[in-house]
């Protein structure tokens, strides 16, 4: 790969929080950290896949660049200009360069306009023919030249969104996007709501487009294989943390996150015989609320590395165990009774009870993983992760 | 099946199968819905009718709505009659007038009553009857042969009757008949000059007297002829008089278009009767309250019900006609009802767009501020405005004239101000609640990303989307507006008389509401399906502007 390519966007330490508190009277703010001070950068002319799963702030992310929402905190350089100061006025000609294309092709096109209203309307704000000698013959032949490519036909311009399928509303939409000749286009899961005959259309429409405008995509996703199949390089989010930052390649042959390990275990692999099933990596508990969220790792509560565990063998629970906190729910095997919930601090009662229930060993949280937050930091060449025990874990020096 | 059956088809080849359905806009298919919608179509129609009705109906009526003729007051729709004389139906209203009706139905004329012989209890009335002779064009009565009229004389073929201007003694112009054939269809028998005595028709006339205003030209044709001892009056309507023949005598040819005579007899009410229990009632008079005595006939029974013809509806207490006034009050009700609605559809939509679009404490704001309204009582505000607008009267000039524009004394701008200023926050809240909810739509996010400024996505996204609800919340607005005037009205703070609403109307109506219970039924029953017929539309549109919310 070439070293001296240039980034187009950069995203440093941005932060969407969401102000949910209820009511005028609630005394504690209930912030939600959609995003909570994630770093990337994408080239230009390249594909930058955002993973990860529902609801863990990629969508925010995206939308959040596109100014949809004022970022709380951090910096969007889009070629070297920074988006989240500038005001809306300055922001508007940026509209024209950075374009999105939404998940949900039957909400993402107004039912009482045209598709010749709908494409037209990028063309309309920024005025785009205006020095142009005959600005309405331009723009028509400009629109049914945007609807030939996107694999529709002339006479569809003046047709309304609900004649048509959800594979060609996707086509509507990325007619839109490209009407204003952007240089970046954030695909916000487009591909999730088609069907899987209709996703390979689409994505190796926008992969042509790519090539033949050099465009650059954010793509946003949570099919692995997709993502793998159209990025360069990938970032895996968790609860609004970046995770791992890699190219595409590297990350599918070495991932070295935990969450990452995990999230691609289980792509499916389609073949019966395969022992993918011992190998697939399942994930205990819930995801954590974003809402007012402790500091530490955001993964730490179920990544099977954010303990250690301490055996009977070492001497009594009671002194190696008190005042540590439980990594997972203790169960009395004899009883039934429930001895401790995840992640309570033992107490001496407890550290007593699990001596008498002759446990031979009981996980306990590594105090790092809960109290402090690991930064993203380069592992390899290319290759980002924020865990602070990468090294161990993977074995490298 | 072997492979040469097949081919290959070229990879460009245009297999899409195209489809052939029209392209249908929103509301082409919002109609096409709600024709299928049958009570929305019944409530179309009842809609479409009473604005007919309203725009329409006051044209083929012969009354104003503050036309009133006290003598007519309180008649109702159903009539129940006395026939004194063949085709000779009399009515009694509640206050002892009597009106007659021909056998149609259509009121022929007032009664006058003459003497009132209170301690009777027995009223006289001036009974006047018309008899109308139409003429056959041509009528042959030429003058016979050997009957030679004076040069003076005008002579009516039609008629068969000959007569002279004479200078009378007080310097009028007088028309004498100076000859009848002995056919005339009105006379026969013996006359002599100015002197007839013969019966036309069972009348004993004794002497006419034909007078005419030489003065005015347009007059010349018409004669009255009186008669002092027998109540009689008789119009010949002719048309124009001829010079003189070769005879030196003028003749009137076919011209004479009818005559019209009047006798005038003795009606007489008796009600001695009346409130008398039965046993003292002298015999063969129990059941009797009232006795009509005509020409020396006694009617004591009720002989005929039909319809009232002259005033379908009857008659308000004032003698105005119901039906008219019920159609002028549409008018009002349904224009303060439309303007109402139209404003509160634009402050409406405007607050309710804004409100929602820029959302957070802007919208905290603007809510608080439609709470307030809302929490004033209607009536209190209409009250309070009234009092306050009574006073204003702003009149413009316009060309030389000066117009007003707005009077605050009349009571139907000032509702249309209390109607419009309040009930907008119900369309301001629902508005709000679309807005909020559509501004978070792909589609609005995508004309965001492209830089599309808030008005126009408020008018190009927002509002064309919020509008099927809008559109029905304005259908349900109409009656409520309608219901609220007449309801205002009905409490004596609407508009004020003589303008006509349903709910002055039913107003007016609440004191006879026993005996003259009609009153009450005509606008109630016009509120009632007026506000039926919007209600069934609306809720059509409901279902045909958003399937969805279909119920059951």
């Amino acid at each position: 790969m070439d070293d001296n390519r240039v980034p187009l966007l950069e995203v440093i330490n941005l932060k969407k929080h969401f102000d949910k508190s209820t009511g005028l009277f609630s005394k504690k703010k209930k912030i939600l950290t959609a995003v909570d001070g994630i770093n990337f950068h994408i080239y230009k002319g390249e594909t930058f896949g955002l993973v990860g799963e529902s609801g863990c702030g990629k969508s925010t992310t995206g939308r959040t660049i596109v100014k949809l929402y004022e970022p709380t905190d951090g910096q969007i350089l889009f070629d070297g200009v920074d988006l989240a100061t500038i005001s809306a006025k300055n922001m508007f000609p940026y509209r024209r360069k950075i374009q999105m294309i939404f998940q949900d092709p039957y909400a993402s096109l107004n039912g009482r306009m045209t598709v010749t209203d709908i494409i037209a309307e990028g063309i309309d704000t920024h005025n785009i023919f205006a020095g142009h000698e005959n600005p309405k013959q331009a723009k028509q032949e400009k629109i049914y030249e945007l609807l030939e490519s996107v694999g529709l036909k002339r006479e569809h311009a003046s047709r309304y969104p609900h004649e048509f399928s959800g594979g060609q509303r996707q086509r509507i939409g990325i007619a839109r996007a490209l009407a204003v000749d952007p240089d970046l286009i954030i695909c916000d899961e487009p591909i999730s709501a088609l069907d899987v005959s209709i996703q390979a259309q689409v994505v190796n429409m926008l992969q042509d487009f790519q090539k033949e405008k050099g465009l650059t995509y954010l793509f946003i996703a949570h099919d692995l294989s997709m993502v793998k199949h159209i990025s360069d390089r990938i970032g895996v989010m968790y609860l609004g943390h970046m995770m791992e930052v890699s190219s595409s390649d590297d990350l599918y042959a070495t991932p070295l996150h935990p969450y990452t390990k995990a999230l691609l275990s289980s792509i499916p692999v389609p073949d019966p015989d395969s022992d993918i099933k011992g190998s697939r990596i399942v994930l205990q508990g819930d995801v954590r609320s974003p809402i007012n969220p402790k500091p530490g790792c955001r993964f730490a509560s179920r990544c099977r590395y954010a303990f250690t565990e301490v055996t009977s063998s070492d001497g009594s629970f009671n002194d190696s165990l008190v005042g540590k906190f439980a990594f997972e729910k203790i169960v009395d095997p004899n009883s039934g009774d429930l001895i401790i919930l995840q992640g309570i601090e033992i107490t001496a009662l407890v550290a007593e009870k699990l001596t008498n229930a002759k446990f031979e060993s009981v996980k306990i949280t590594r105090e790092r993983c809960f109290n402090e937050t690991p930064e993203l930091v380069e592992i390899k060449e290319e290759h980002y992760a924020a865990c602070h025990f990468i090294k161990e874990i993977n074995n490298l020096k | 099946m072997s492979k040469k059956d097949f081919r290959f088809v070229k990879k460009e080849s245009n297999l899409d199968l195209e489809q052939a359905r029209v392209s249908l806009t929103y509301w082409q298919d919002v109609w096409r819905r709600l024709k299928k919608n049958k009570m929305a179509m019944f409530g179309l129609l009842i809609v479409a009718s009473i604005v007919l009705f309203a725009i329409f109906g006051p044209l083929f009526t012969d009354f104003d709505y503050k036309d009133q003729e006290l003598l007519l007051r309180n008649l109702p729709p159903k009539l129940e009659v006395y026939e004194v004389e063949d085709n000779v139906f009399i009515h009694r209203t509640e206050a002892y007038n009597l009106i007659e009706f021909n056998e149609e139905g259509y009121v022929v004329d007032l009664l006058e009553q003459v003497t009132i012989d209170e301690a009777n209890k027995i009223y006289y009335y001036s009974y006047i009857k018309e008899f109308e002779y139409l003429l056959v064009e041509g009528g042959a009565f030429p003058l016979p042969a050997g009957v030679t009229l004076d040069a003076e004389a005008f002579y009516s073929e039609v008629w068969g009757i000959a007569l002279i201007n004479v200078l009378a003694d007080d310097g009028d112009n007088q028309v004498i008949i100076h000859y009848v054939h002995p056919n005339s269809p009105f006379l026969s028998g013996n006359q002599t000059n100015g002197t007839v005595a013969d019966t036309i028709e069972g009348l004993v006339v004794d002497q006419f007297v034909f007078t005419d205003d030489i003065s005015n030209p347009d007059l010349a044709d018409n004669y009255t002829i009186k008669s002092d001892r027998t109540a009689l009056f008789m119009i010949l309507d002719m048309e124009k008089t001829l010079p003189p023949n070769t005879e030196g005598i003028r003749v009137l040819k076919g011209k004479l278009s009818h005559i019209k005579i009047f006798s005038e007899d003795i009606l007489i009410l008796d009600f001695g009767l009346r409130g008398l229990d039965s046993s003292e009632k002298p015999e063969g008079y129990e059941d009797v309250e009232y006795i009509i005595t005509y020409k020396g006939k006694e009617t004591t029974k009720i002989t005929d019900t039909f319809s009232n013809k002259t005033y379908p509806w009857g008659t308000d207490f004032l003698g105005r006609d119901v039906l008219t006034r019920v159609m002028y009050g549409a008018r009002i009700s349904l224009l303060v009802a439309l303007i109402a609605t139209l404003v509160n559809f634009l402050i409406g939509i405007t607050y309710g767009s804004i409100s929602g679009f820029f959302g957070g404490s802007v919208d905290n704001i603007m809510m608080r501020i439609v709470d307030i309204i809302n929490s004033i009582p209607l009536v209190l505000y209409v009250i309070l405005l009234m009092v306050v607008l009574r006073e204003f009267v702003i009149d413009v000039e316009i060309f030389g004239k000066n117009r007003v524009i707005f009077n605050g004394a009349d009571g139907f701008t000032t509702i249309i101000i209390a109607l419009g200023s309040v009930y907008w926050t119900g369309m301001a809240r629902l508005v709000r609640g679309q807005v909020l909810s559509l501004k978070e739509q792909e589609y609005v996010l995508a004309a965001r990303t492209i830089g599309v400024s808030n008005r126009k996505i408020i008018y190009r996204h927002l509002i064309p989307n919020a509008l099927g609800p809008i559109i029905v919340s304005m259908t349900m607005m109409i009656p409520s507006a309608v219901f609220t005037e007449a309801f205002l009205s009905f409490i004596g703070i609407g508009v004020s008389a003589p303008q006509a609403s349903w709910g002055t109307l039913a107003n007016e109506a609440l004191g006879g509401i026993t005996r003259y219970t009609y009153q009450l039924v005509y606008p109630s029953l016009a509120i009632a399906i007026t506000m039926l017929g919007f209600n069934f539309l609306g809720d059509g549109l409901r279902d045909a502007l958003d399937p969805r919310l279909r119920k059951g």
